[in-house]
């Protein structure tokens, strides 16, 4: 029997982009607001919500989010994988999937930017969804919005302030 | 009436180095004294002290005595009366200290200091008349130049008589003894020569006005004793007897309670041993204490990570759920290839996945299981440490109140037994402080009475040195003119010594009415071109001095000699490195090699004091003739080897490292 690493499952790193993508930019006037930079520490700070409630906490936003017993006591919670911050390539591979499944739309907003939203395909899968841990991704991703107005440089400062990079 | 008994004489007993050490002594005893040894041992340094503490301006001291040594004593007598004089080794200019009494007696008393020399002026009186005051020798001016009678007067001090008492390494055999190529210097030795035999043209006015001047100081030295005297009478201050035996009952006193003291500690250590019993089992117990708490600890520690293990756990069920809830959803959808977005370029779904794990369903569930699994034995184990915990905490609990019960048992129980010891220690505590309080103030009541007495003795010395002085006179009166006379007597007396030491030719010998030096066959001392005759002329026209003092004890002498080197140009250097020409040396019976003068010398030196017990000789060598070493032992009070061979010093400072 294969060993599981269920941090790098492929199905599962799909639908949390996916409820991330679609709980962070959902009632949003500005849908254009995810960008690939974006996305990449929304993912992040998905994976580590300790780090998102005191990010939150210190940049005095609005914190409709708990920590669970087992977020806050975790090993993960305790050493949490800094280098994670920067996985581009992994982010990138995941929304080329999706989009080859047609869960989201990609649109051009520059030459070089693009803004990613949840289609209508993907909104229905997000809804189908009825685990624990999919549950908690959506008031993450939900708790997440309140950074939907800060820029992509102030995220990043405000996140080494925090983790010492 | 001068009586024989008090005639001038300075004795040596005693000479201390106090160091930051160690304090380094030499004890000298009457007639001959010898210290010998090797080059550069501090034998030389020995003389050097003793002239110092004589009031020398200066002292040359070999480097080891200047790396260790504080200050100087020297206990000495001066025609009898006892006396301790302390001296600072590195400031000469400072007053020099004379306490009455031994080394030993110094923390008794006050001592009186006196200036040093005649440059400083002030309260305070000269050493050096304090030196002459004692040896009963009159204090005197004397003429810078002799022949004219209205010569400007200058004070005669005892350093100039000293001169004549103490011949260093380079004076000895020297061609310019006394200062004879100074002419100005070598007048004044002339006259002070004069004043050693009392035979000075000036003598009779000049003892009448030391006489004079004795007198007076011993009035007012009266008068101070009466003033002191009645005032403490009038405050009913204790007499000396008294307060002597004051202090002999509280030292007796204080002795006592130490001794008291002691027995109680004694007690109190030998009560308290009975307790060790409890003190062990005390021991056991705070080591078992130690050793749960060391288990809590790890218990402790364990508990949290599996803890933690746990929660990761129960993360990953949560993602395994939920990687099992999708895993058909999403293979569903599955398309092979699609069109970039971004480059429009055709990508194979295949080439992204390989950065990401797929696992089936069935892989899924068989972690889930094995995990949920892991999460309940975790449980299992998370409450037996619990459990473990909650134990050891009981027992901790237990344990530290067994401790504590027994130390309190052990502190009643010490509290018990030393209650009664502390109060009997504080009583004799505070008895013993008094005590010694009191005795401070009696020490410092005996030393004001003390300094009365001292002030009574000095004008004793004053009332001995004045009945001195009227004998002189009268026999000054009686005699003069003597001039001749007295230089015939040191004549014959060298020629006795000449002939002791078996030297040839013994003709033309005496004492020149010119120069005051010594000749030998019609030659006059510093024309001599043997060094071993003039090494021999010197040293012989000093000891006949000393001799002359024997038979006449009024002269101006102290009846000590100090000579650095007896063997020097005897013999025993080679005349290469000596201002001396070997065929001279062979007409007077002297040779190198030939040792006989030497030990003739040493020989004549001994036989003193068959005539006179009351003189001192000091006496510094590399050496002792082979052939007397035995006979002069019980006269060495010094002997040094710079190897430290048969467990003999390395030297003055014998502990130099």
């Amino acid at each position: 029997m294969a060993y599981v690493e269920i941090d790098s499952d492929l199905n599962l790193s799909l639908a949390r982009l996916l409820i991330i993508i679609q709980s962070s930019t959902a009632g949003s006037k500005e849908e254009s607001i995810l960008t690939l930079d974006r996305l990449v520490i929304y993912e992040f700070l998905t994976r580590n919500p300790i780090l998102l409630i005191k990010l939150l906490r210190q940049m005095e936003k609005k914190i409709k989010l708990e920590a669970k017993e087992y977020e806050a006591g975790g090993l993960s919670a305790k050493y949490f994988n800094k280098s994670s911050i920067y996985k581009f390539d992994d982010i990138r591979h995941l929304i080329q999937l999706l989009f080859s499944r047609k869960l989201i739309s990609i649109s051009l907003l520059t030459k070089d930017q693009i803004t990613i939203f949840a289609s209508e395909k993907g909104k229905e899968f997000c809804l189908e969804l009825y685990s624990d841990y999919y549950r908690r991704i959506v008031e993450i991703g939900t708790a997440i919005r309140g950074l939907n107005s800060t820029s992509i440089i102030q995220l990043r400062t405000q996140i080494n302030l925090l983790i010492n990079v | 009436m001068y009586k024989k008994a008090s005639a001038p004489r300075l004795t040596l007993r005693k000479l201390v180095l106090v160091g930051a050490r160690k304090n380094y002594e030499v004890k000298f005893h009457a007639g001959l004294n010898i210290v010998y040894g090797d080059f550069d041992t501090g034998k030389s340094s020995i003389l050097n002290l003793v002239d110092y503490c004589l009031g020398a301006s200066s002292i040359d001291l070999y480097s080891q005595i200047q790396e260790t040594g504080k200050y100087c004593l020297l206990e000495l007598e001066l025609s009898g009366n006892l006396y301790t004089i302390k001296r600072d080794l590195f400031n000469p200019k400072t007053e020099i200290e004379v306490f009455t009494g031994d080394i030993d007696s110094t923390k008794d008393s006050f001592p009186i200091k006196y200036y040093s020399n005649f440059a400083a002026s002030g309260e305070l009186d000269y050493y050096s008349n304090f030196l002459l005051t004692n040896l009963g020798f009159p204090i005197i001016e004397i003429k810078q130049a002799p022949t004219k009678a209205d010569s400007k007067m200058i004070r005669l001090s005892f350093r100039d008589v000293f001169k004549f008492c103490y011949f260093n390494q380079d004076q000895v055999g020297n061609r310019e003894i006394l200062n004879s190529s100074n002419p100005a210097v070598f007048i004044k030795n002339k006259e002070v020569f004069k004043y050693i035999l009392n035979i000075l043209d000036s003598e009779v006015a000049q003892l009448q006005a030391g006489i004079a001047e004795a007198t007076k100081s011993q009035n007012e030295l009266r008068k101070k004793h009466n003033t002191v005297a009645f005032f403490l009478r009038d405050t009913n201050f204790k007499s000396q007897q008294s307060l002597s035996e004051d202090k002999e009952i509280l030292d007796d006193e204080i002795a006592n309670t130490k001794g008291e003291l002691k027995q109680l500690n004694k007690e109190m250590i030998a009560s308290s041993e009975s307790h060790s019993e409890v003190r062990e089992q005390i021991i056991e117990f705070d080591k078992s204490i130690f050793e749960v708490l060391e288990e809590i600890e790890t218990d402790d520690i364990t508990l949290k990570n599996n803890i933690l293990l746990k929660k990761e756990y129960q993360q990953d069920i949560e993602k395994i759920k939920a990687a099992i809830e999708v895993v058909d959803k999403v293979e569903a959808m599955t398309a092979h290839s699609f069109s970039c977005p971004l480059c429009s370029t055709l990508v194979q779904v295949n080439d992204i996945k390989i950065d990401f794990n797929e696992h089936d369903r069935a892989n899924l569930e068989v972690e889930l299981k094995g995990l949920q699994k892991r999460v309940k034995e975790l449980d299992s184990l998370i409450r037996d440490l619990k459990e473990s915990t909650e134990a050891n905490q009981l027992l901790l609990s237990e344990l530290k109140m067994s401790s504590n019960q027994l130390r309190n048992r052990l502190d009643t129980e010490t509290k018990n037994l030393v209650s009664p010891f502390i109060t009997q220690v504080e009583a004799l505590s505070a008895r013993k402080a008094a005590l010694e309080e009191n005795k401070r103030t009696t020490d410092y009541l005996l030393k004001v009475r003390q300094n009365l007495s001292d002030i009574n003795k000095q004008a004793i010395v004053y009332e001995e040195q004045i009945a001195l002085l009227n004998h002189k006179l009268s026999l000054t009166e009686e005699s003069a003119p003597k001039l001749d006379e007295s230089l015939n007597k040191i004549g014959d007396l060298l020629r006795d010594f000449l002939a002791s030491v078996q030297m040839k030719a013994i003709y033309g010998v005496g004492i020149s009415n010119k120069t005051f030096l010594p000749f030998l066959r019609d030659v006059e001392y510093g024309k001599n071109s043997s060094g071993g005759v003039r090494t021999l002329l010197s040293i012989g026209f000093i000891v006949s001095i000393l001799r002359l003092s024997f038979d006449q004890p009024e002269i101006n002498h102290p009846k000590l000699l100090m000579i650095d080197t007896v063997g020097k140009y005897l013999g025993k250097t080679s005349s290469k490195y000596t201002d001396t020409d070997e065929s001279s040396n062979a007409d007077f019976g002297l040779s190198q090699g030939d040792k006989q003068k030497y030990e003739l010398m040493y020989r004549y030196l001994m036989s003193l004091s068959a005539s006179e017990n009351n003189y001192q000789i000091l006496v510094v060598d590399n050496d002792l003739p082979e052939s007397l070493e035995d006979t002069l032992q019980p006269l060495v009070v010094k002997h040094f080897d710079e190897l430290g061979r048969n467990g003999l010093p390395k030297g003055f400072i014998d502990d130099a490292s």
